[in-house]
């Protein structure tokens, strides 16, 4: 309810962290309701993505017969799902955000801190990389061999959720005033999946495409994390900078726009 | 006139002062777009510029228009207002998340708003989940959470409903369920949005003590509703609003009745109570007020024909406007009525009991009456009402006049209302005996032609 004339981005994050536990439930609930009323209930958290990342690797593997050197099938497998984990996150994250404040109302009416719209929209969506990522891991325990560099995953995924936070916050807010946007994701997301290293790795992209490749923030998280789990080594140093500066550089300036607009969002909702 | 960026201000605070709300000429102008470009534009131009140069919009709509209003705590509101008079706006105003685009508002205390919809239970999670769910919205601890559960669930009387999904229950028990939780929250500041209609007599009395049992610790409740029944049930004091302003504000009772004969003089003249085009000074807390002729006393009239209106009523041979009997004495009303034209016309009087909470208990009519009028004349008309047929307590009076049409068939016979004095009169029927108690049944019997509503 504390209404601050001169909302600076500073106690917008101070905002998230006093209120971390009422985030943190509301995105509970979210999940919750989510999947009420199916037979299986949470059930869906880990087999929705688990049915995604067995269908594209079978497709990857056994149809298309992509085969990466050095990489045994099994490992190959592994890469896929490493790439896409965060790349079904990153894309329901974005999906979630167009249209979220017109769907929020009722929130945005009331006594909760309306910043957290889209937050908590972002942070339903990222329960996918959660689970994946705990399907990951255990499939590194499999069929390859894991190392340290595991324990540094929670770091890459806190810098893609920042990113993605602030991006999203860009989305929930054009979305208002450009409906268009709700449309324009679906094709984002696709294009999104071909570009990202995903299916294939950058080392097998032809030079004068790798334009392609560095223009998509999404790269920057994908490549970090299958490095720690398949290459059992850090990512190289300028992937780590420009992933990490990507996350703050969005993370604040949607923070910092959300706070300009959002005295105005009411006559656009 | 502009739309500008936001330049009034909410303020919360928590002191133990008076003051529970306290709104000063608070303005909220709507900007109206054509397109998207022009939303666009607004966004961009409000967020960067941060002033109201750029600012693109096809109109304006002034939902909030220099309101001013303060409200103690502990007070039960009611605001009551046409469609688009700016209410909605003032509960969300109240409710957080936007300012004002002039004045200021400041809040003292929690907050919690029960519109429409705000809740939002899921239709697939049960009762139990939902309040759950809502409850950890609002940052309670689980220990909390479980107490107020429990609460929840004695309130509801659901059974196993409680813990089915909601969408297996009917629209007045998820309403009860929505109103349990948002009442269990324990805000210092109450609001609440026309949520109370669905529901039965013994839910809507329940409700009523809840929301009695929350005042009286001292909590404010505003209440925001069409239906004056609720109102006038729950608040002491009403607010009318109109056009994003305040009308009139004060006794519920007083102001309640000038709302109702605005609303009847709409739908006398436009027959739309809900079209906008009236001019504000028709939205005037003096409308109908008139001083009768002949008697004096002072009174509300309400719109009829009118060239045939009351020119004088004395109750009990007195012109007061407040009288009292003794249970079991006569009620002498006497109408004297003037006429503008000469004519002869057949003519019914209605007398309407209401009691004070609002509900219409008796009325009375005769068949009718041919009388021959002429301007220069007064023509009288008595009707006398035994007292014992109404229970001890206050009455409050209202009085029309109808001209019959020549048709002399009973079935279709038409009725032009001439006049209506509306809620201007009271009686108070005491009982010799008992002096304090109000024993008496609470029966009414037929009398005359009279019909007694229920």
């Amino acid at each position: 309810m504390a209404h601050n004339e001169k909302a600076s981005i500073s106690n917008a994050i101070s905002l998230i962290w006093n209120q971390k536990k009422l985030l943190f439930n509301t995105v509970k609930a979210d999940v919750r309701n989510q999947y009420a009323g199916t037979a299986l209930g949470m059930i869906w958290v880990v087999l929705g993505p688990l049915t995604l990342l067995t269908l594209y690797s079978v497709i990857y593997a056994l149809i298309f017969r992509v085969r990466v050197p050095n990489y045994t099938v099994e490992e190959y497998i592994l890469n896929v799902f490493s790439g896409l984990v965060p790349f079904l996150a990153f894309s329901q994250a974005l999906a979630n955000s167009a249209g979220v404040m017109r769907r929020d109302q009722k929130l945005f009416f009331s006594s909760y801190p309306n910043l957290f719209i889209p937050i908590k929209t972002v942070l339903v969506s990222y329960v996918v990389l959660f689970v994946g990522v705990i399907l990951v891991i255990i499939g590194d325990f499999a069929v390859s061999t894991p190392s340290w560099t595991l324990f540094l995953l929670p770091v890459v995924a806190f810098f893609q959720i920042l990113f993605s936070i602030g991006l999203g916050m860009f989305v929930a807010l054009f979305s208002l005033v450009l409906k268009d946007i709700e449309v324009f994701v679906q094709y984002v997301t696709i294009a999104l999946l071909v570009i990202t290293p995903i299916a294939y790795t950058p080392e097998m992209i032809p030079s004068g495409l790798k334009t392609l490749l560095y223009g998509n923030p999404l790269f920057y998280y994908v490549y970090a994390s299958q490095h720690l789990i398949l290459l059992n080594s850090l990512p190289p140093m300028e992937i780590t900078i420009i992933g990490i500066t990507l996350a703050l550089v969005m993370f604040l300036g949607g923070l910092w726009f959300y706070n300009k607009a959002h005295r105005i969002l009411n006559d656009l909702v | 006139m502009s739309v500008t960026l936001s330049s009034g201000s909410i303020t919360a605070t928590r002191n133990a002062g008076d003051i529970a709300i306290s709104f000063e000429e608070i303005c909220k102008y709507y900007p109206v777009f054509k397109n998207s470009r022009q939303k666009l534009a607004y966004l961009l131009n409000g967020a960067f510029k941060g002033q109201a140069a750029g600012l693109q919009y096809t109109g304006i709509v002034k939902a909030l228009d220099g309101l001013t209003v303060s409200i103690h705590k502990g007070e039960r509101v009611g605001i009551i207002g046409r469609n688009g008079a700016g209410k909605s706006t003032l509960l969300k105003l109240l409710a957080g998340g936007f300012p004002p685009t002039s004045g200021k508002i400041i809040i003292n205390g929690e907050t919690y708003s029960l519109l429409p919809g705000t809740v939002g239970f899921s239709p697939e999670l049960s009762v139990e989940e939902n309040a759950s769910a809502y409850l950890l919205q609002f940052g309670f601890s689980d220990d909390e959470i479980v107490d107020k559960i429990k609460d929840i669930e004695d309130f509801v009387e659901l059974g196993k409903f409680f813990r089915q999904p909601m969408k297996n229950l009917s629209l007045g028990m998820r309403v009860r369920s929505e109103f349990a939780a948002a009442t269990s929250l324990n805000s210092d500041i109450l609001i609440i949005d026309e949520v109370l209609g669905a529901g039965d007599i013994y839910w809507a009395q329940k409700c009523a003590d809840r929301m009695q049992d929350l005042c009286a610790q001292g909590r404010t409740l505003l209440l925001v509703s069409h239906s004056l029944d609720q109102v006038m049930k729950f608040c002491d004091r009403c607010i009318w609003i109109d056009q994003g302003k305040v009308v009139m504000d004060g006794d519920t009772f007083e102001i309640s009745k000038r709302y109702e004969g605005f609303l009847e003089t709409l739908s006398w003249h436009t027959g739309d109570a809900d079209d906008k085009q009236v001019p504000l000074d028709q939205v005037a807390p003096d409308l109908g007020n008139v001083t009768l002729k002949e008697s004096g006393q002072k009174v509300v009239r309400w719109p009829g024909i009118g060239d045939l209106e009351f020119s004088g009523v004395w109750i009990n041979s007195s012109t007061v406007t407040q009288s009292t009997v003794l249970r079991g004495d006569t009620i002498e009303i006497r109408l004297q009525t003037r006429s503008s034209v000469v004519k002869s016309a057949r003519l019914r009087y209605l007398i309407n009991f209401w009691s004070e909470s609002g509900k219409r208990v008796a009325t009375s009519e005769n068949n009718s009456e041919s009388a021959n009028l002429c301007p220069s004349t007064s023509h009288t008309f008595s009707v006398t009402i035994d007292s014992s047929q109404l229970s001890v307590g206050s009455y409050i009076l209202s009085i029309s006049l109808f001209e019959l049409s020549d048709n002399e068939s009973a079935q279709n016979e038409q009725s032009t209302r001439q006049d209506l004095l509306y809620k201007s009169f009271e009686i108070s029927v005491e009982d010799l005996n008992s002096n304090s108690s109000n024993q008496s049944p609470k029966f009414y019997t037929e009398f005359n032609s009279t019909k007694i509503l229920d």
